[in-house]
């Protein structure tokens, strides 16, 4: 094909657009509020699991040891507590330094006489998982070492938190991909109707002998191009929502969330990605139909 | 050009016969009428030459192309060996006279600069030249006519396919019309007209081949003037 054909193809993609402008209006403006639905779904479920990791890495399980276990063999067990699978870190909290934490609580007058060999409480492990879905199983694990005596379980918390992130992921794949299917109808229907206005061109086109490339890459463009517009106006619209989004939950509920300026690129290769696939797809799925029949067949005569 | 042995053509939708048993030849450089009543069978003759149906039974060659054999994707190319004009000419509405003639050149790939030197002298041979800026709907029927015909004739095809050309204009310029391809004729292009005005084949003493019921019912040959050829 000439450069100059090729130049005509495209000329021919816009000028179908705006001849069937409002109907391209529509398609944009659906597309636009399916990829910014998705967006923020991803925003979502980008945050929901970061939150999730950083209130796990906060979620520290005290593991109390045997009340005779000297400082010597709290070592020994603090090392048997990093051998476990789910463990990142063990970090050892001495009983002295238990019973100064207590008196800062409770005041001086309580604890007074109970330092040294005196203070009751036992020796310690702070705990941090990696992660919490295995949250009862580590804690029995770490319960078979000898010399450990029990473990403050939060293993309800642990739960909540993976479900949560799990019930999230699923949401979002779920949303993304209806999202997508209803998408590709959209811009198939937007095709299809501006076919439908150009079926007495495609007669000419093809009782002259056009190729069927040459006869779809007028309507491949127009699907591209609604594909990428629309992706370029969620990108926009998403980077304002989830901006707005965060400013206004962060006084509610005090967590580190992931702005949009730092997932950007992945996110706006990804609309385009799926703006320009959905808009070819959509369109090669709707002008198959004519590409099939001949002569009067096409104007439905 | 146009060879068909033993054709027959039966629609699987309503099991209509259309064809049955065509045999027939049509050499290079003819003018040949196709005549016959309204559904005796000449839109479907058209359509299988044109290889937008495929016959039911036996087989056709146009332009040395076996239509049987014929790929899909090969169709575009057969076409471009022929020019088609419809009895309702078939315009563009919102493309002037030349980007209606320029439309089939485009559709084919012709460069800019070919196009821009090859419509002028088209419609300088039909005629139209002054009215190339100008709109269907500002055109006489003899006129938009004859942009059909520039259309058809534009890539310079071996065979003119002309499906009552003559039908929706006065009979002062069907008459002009005809002259027109007959002179396209005479400068080797092939030419067939499906008509059913008995006058025209009359005052033109060409070849006409007439269709009834699916078959060919008479054929008055090859025209004198082939002959002396």
């Amino acid at each position: 094909m000439s450069f100059s054909s090729f130049g005509y193809l495209i000329k021919e993609g816009f000028k179908n657009m705006w001849n069937n402008r409002m109907m391209t209006l529509a398609s944009i403006g659906v597309l636009v509020s399916c990829l910014v639905l998705t967006g923020s779904a991803l925003m979502l479920s980008i945050n929901v699991s970061n939150i999730v990791d950083s209130v796990g890495d906060k979620n520290v399980t005290t593991v109390y040891l045997d009340d005779d276990i000297s400082e010597l063999e709290a070592v020994y067990i603090g090392k048997n507590l990093e051998k476990l699978d789910n463990i990142t870190t063990a970090t050892f909290y001495p009983k002295d330094e238990a019973i100064i934490a207590y008196k800062d609580v409770l005041g001086e007058e309580v604890f007074e006489n109970m330092t040294g060999d005196d203070n009751p409480l036992p020796h310690a492990y702070h705990v941090v998982m990696d992660d919490l879905s295995k949250y009862d199983d580590t804690v029995k694990a770490m319960l078979k070492i000898d010399g450990v005596s029990s473990v403050s379980s939060r293993s309800d918390v642990a739960e909540r938190l993976t479900s949560l992130n799990t019930l999230v992921t699923m949401m979002s794949f779920w949303i993304i991909l209806a999202l997508g299917i209803i998408s590709l109808f959209i811009i198939a229907n937007t095709i299809r109707m501006t076919m439908y206005a150009h079926r007495f061109e495609i007669s000419i086109m093809k009782s002259v002998g056009a190729t069927n490339s040459f006869v779809r890459i007028p309507f491949v463009i127009e699907g591209v191009v609604i594909g990428l517009i629309s992706s370029g106006i969620a990108i926009g619209l998403l980077a304002l929502l989830s901006n707005a989004v965060i400013s206004a939950v962060e006084h509610i509920l005090p967590f580190e969330y992931i702005p949009f300026s730092d997932v950007m690129w992945p996110i706006i290769g990804a609309f385009l990605v799926a703006g320009v696939l959905v808009g070819a797809l959509g369109s090669l799925v709707s002008i198959r139909r004519y590409l099939k029949h001949e002569g009067n067949e096409i104007l439905g005569w | 050009m146009i060879e068909f042995h033993n054709v027959t053509k039966i629609y699987s939708s309503n099991g209509t016969k259309a064809l049955d048993n065509v045999t027939l030849s049509i050499a290079k450089g003819e003018f040949v009428f196709i005549v016959g009543a309204s559904g005796a069978g000449k839109s479907t003759f058209l359509k299988l030459i044109m290889h937008e149906e495929s016959p039911t039974k036996g087989s056709i060659i146009v332009n040395d192309m076996h239509l049987e054999k014929l790929k899909r994707r090969k169709v575009p190319y057969l076409r471009r060996t022929m020019g088609i004009v419809f009895q309702d000419f078939r315009l563009i509405s919102k493309m002037t006279v030349y980007e209606n003639v320029a439309f089939a050149m485009r559709c084919i790939g012709k460069k800019n600069a070919t196009i821009k030197k090859r419509v002028p002298y088209i419609l300088e041979l039909v005629g139209l030249k002054d009215k190339a800026n100008d709109h269907p709907s500002e055109l006489s029927g003899g006129e938009q006519q004859r942009v059909a015909l520039a259309r058809a004739l534009v890539n310079n095809p071996s065979l003119i396919i002309a499906d009552e050309p003559t039908g929706n204009v006065d009979p002062e310029m069907s008459f002009e019309i005809m002259q027109l391809l007959s002179e396209i004729n005479k400068r080797g292009t092939t030419v067939l007209v499906v008509t059913h005005e008995h006058n025209l084949v009359e005052n033109f003493s060409k070849r006409c081949i007439k269709i009834d019921d699916g078959r060919v019912i008479s054929d008055t040959g090859v025209a004198p003037e082939m002959v002396a050829i």
